[in-house]
């Protein structure tokens, strides 16, 4: 029996080699199938898992479901109710139809007019009918070369004069209004025109930018009314004044006459 | 004393087992509970809360904004104005109101109130036959004969733009009734687009009010021209009388 045998028949070494298999047996057989090459736990993961998915299902899928019920049943609520795409095109459809009625707005309110026969009124009424401001500086001439210029002052007594001009400027005033109302009455029919072709292409969410637009178009088509009734109260004012300054006149011009052929049949003293 | 070292390696094994497992348990146990947390509290809840909002802006919409209910009794009103409405004012505007007697006069009213641009052609012997036609040259002074030139422009212009704001007004009334008939269709969504059509017609409209607003300018002022001019002759001729009376009466200054 050498050194080395007798060494290995002692208890001690008997019980530590023991000890040394059994772990060794352990960290080969037992431990290696519970940890993978990081060294995780997979069951203790797998039951973690378990319970996450447990988890989500529970909290997150349901509420998930739920909101996405809810999206659809809001979906179905603007396609079939708010907004359903056959209401839509219908609306454009009838945009689209009104093309034509339009277009004919803009030709009625351009109608080539023409019934003066003699040279000055040809004239007159050819810039009154022009819709072009640009006429404005040029009515005071024609309106004179028909209705006769303003008499020299010595011709005529001077509250007359007063009354005769002021009646031609507020005649005339109002036939430089009446051009201004032509141009801004085509620019509207063409703004509206335009309006509607937009409409035709719109949607319903930018349908009430289209409306606004056309609305401050009214507010001020309506301000273009209210000057014009000015006017027309003014012209209207002009004329109720002229005949009361007429009758004025002749009941001074009567007098006045009156009087003198009085002085003129009564003999003298 | 071999049953000792046995049981002395199984207790080692034991051991090994129970304090692996729960060592790595542990381990993640923590980042578990964490997840979990996370996802049944801030996430969960904000699920939820989301779902709430949703349900409840969605109940709004269809309880408070746009109930079914209502749309159809907006609808109903539509139809019941149409029905009360329509016809009787489609009769009203269509009723005639020629009230001329004689031939020539009952011709040109015809014309001026057939609302047909197509009638103008004939509308301005119509309106020579009636009134009279122009003086010729040297029949009266030239400034009478220009007034009575432009009067009769203005006059028949005028009527031959109400011809066209008839027939504008026509095609504007059923315009109106087209957006009617569509509004009565249309869903809350879409009305917008509707509503800004009618309001393109509006404008369409207030260009031809605009129109016959010149015209009726136009009137006035040619109306106040006359006068204007009848005043500087009568004027003139009044001092001219007076004149001559006076000298004839030897009182002439």
């Amino acid at each position: 029996m050498t050194t080395w045998q007798s060494f290995l028949r002692k208890p001690l070494v008997c019980r530590f080699a023991l000890g040394g298999a059994g772990v060794l047996i352990l960290s080969t057989v037992a431990v290696r199938p519970a940890h993978s090459q990081f060294g995780i736990d997979i069951a203790a993961i797998l039951a973690g898992l378990k319970e996450i998915n447990n988890t989500l299902t529970s909290a997150v899928a349901s509420p998930l479901k739920a909101i996405n019920r809810v999206e659809q049943e809001e979906q179905q609520f603007q396609q079939n109710v708010l907004y359903p795409i056959s209401a839509i095109n219908s609306a454009r459809q009838m945009a689209t139809s009104f093309t034509a009625s339009f277009s004919s707005f803009r030709q009625l309110g351009t109608l080539n007019i023409s019934s003066a026969t003699l040279p000055n009124p040809q004239q007159l009424e050819q810039q009154m009918l022009s819709g072009n401001p640009n006429n404005i500086a040029s009515i005071n001439g024609a309106y004179q070369h028909v209705f006769a210029p303003l008499p020299a002052q010595t011709a005529m007594p001077q509250n007359v004069a007063y009354q005769v001009d002021m009646g031609d400027a507020q005649a005339q005033d109002a036939i430089k209004k009446a051009i201004e109302l032509d141009a801004f009455a085509e620019r509207e029919m063409e703004v509206a025109q335009k309006l509607n072709d937009q409409i035709a292409a719109s949607a319903p969410g930018t349908a009430p930018i289209l409306d606004a637009e056309a609305s401050a178009w009214v507010i001020q088509a309506n301000a273009y009314t209210q000057m014009g009734m000015a006017e027309l109260l003014r012209v209207n004012s002009a004329s109720v004044s002229k005949r009361s300054g007429e009758l004025k006149d002749s009941t001074t011009q009567m007098q006045n006459l009156n009087q003198r052929i009085t002085h003129i049949l009564t003999p003298p003293r | 004393m071999k049953a000792k070292a046995m049981s002395c390696g199984a207790s080692m094994l034991v051991i090994m087992l129970l304090l692996f497992p729960t060592g790595a348990y542990a381990q993640f146990g923590d980042i578990f509970s964490a997840i979990l947390s996370t996802i049944t509290g801030p996430i969960g809840g904000a699920l939820t809360d989301i779902d709430e909002i949703r349900s409840s802006i969605l109940g709004t919409e269809q309880q408070v904004l746009w109930p079914l209910s209502l749309i159809a009794q907006a609808r109903n009103y539509i139809s019941t104005i149409k029905a009360g409405y329509r016809a009787w004012m489609n009769q009203v505007y269509r009723l005639p109101v020629n009230s001329a007697n004689l031939q020539m006069p009952k011709s040109l009213e015809s014309a001026f109130l057939s609302g047909q641009i197509g009638q103008i052609g004939g509308f301005g012997q119509k309106y020579t036959s009636t009134y009279g036609v122009q003086p010729v040259s040297g029949a009266a002074p030239q400034l009478n004969l220009q007034m009575v030139d432009i009067e009769d422009a203005i006059a028949k212009d005028a009527t031959v733009q109400s011809m066209a704001a008839d027939q504008a007004t026509a095609t504007m009334l059923e315009t109106a009734q087209r957006i009617e008939d569509e509004a009565q269709t249309t869903a809350p969504g879409t009305a917008d687009m509707v509503a800004a059509e009618a309001r393109t017609a509006e404008l369409a409209s207030l260009a031809m009010q605009h129109k016959l607003l010149a015209y009726q300018l136009r009137e006035a002022a040619i109306e106040l021209g006359h006068r204007g001019s009848i005043l500087k002759q009568s004027t003139s001729n009044t001092q001219n009388l007076n004149q001559q009376i006076l000298n004839h009466l030897g009182g002439a200054q």
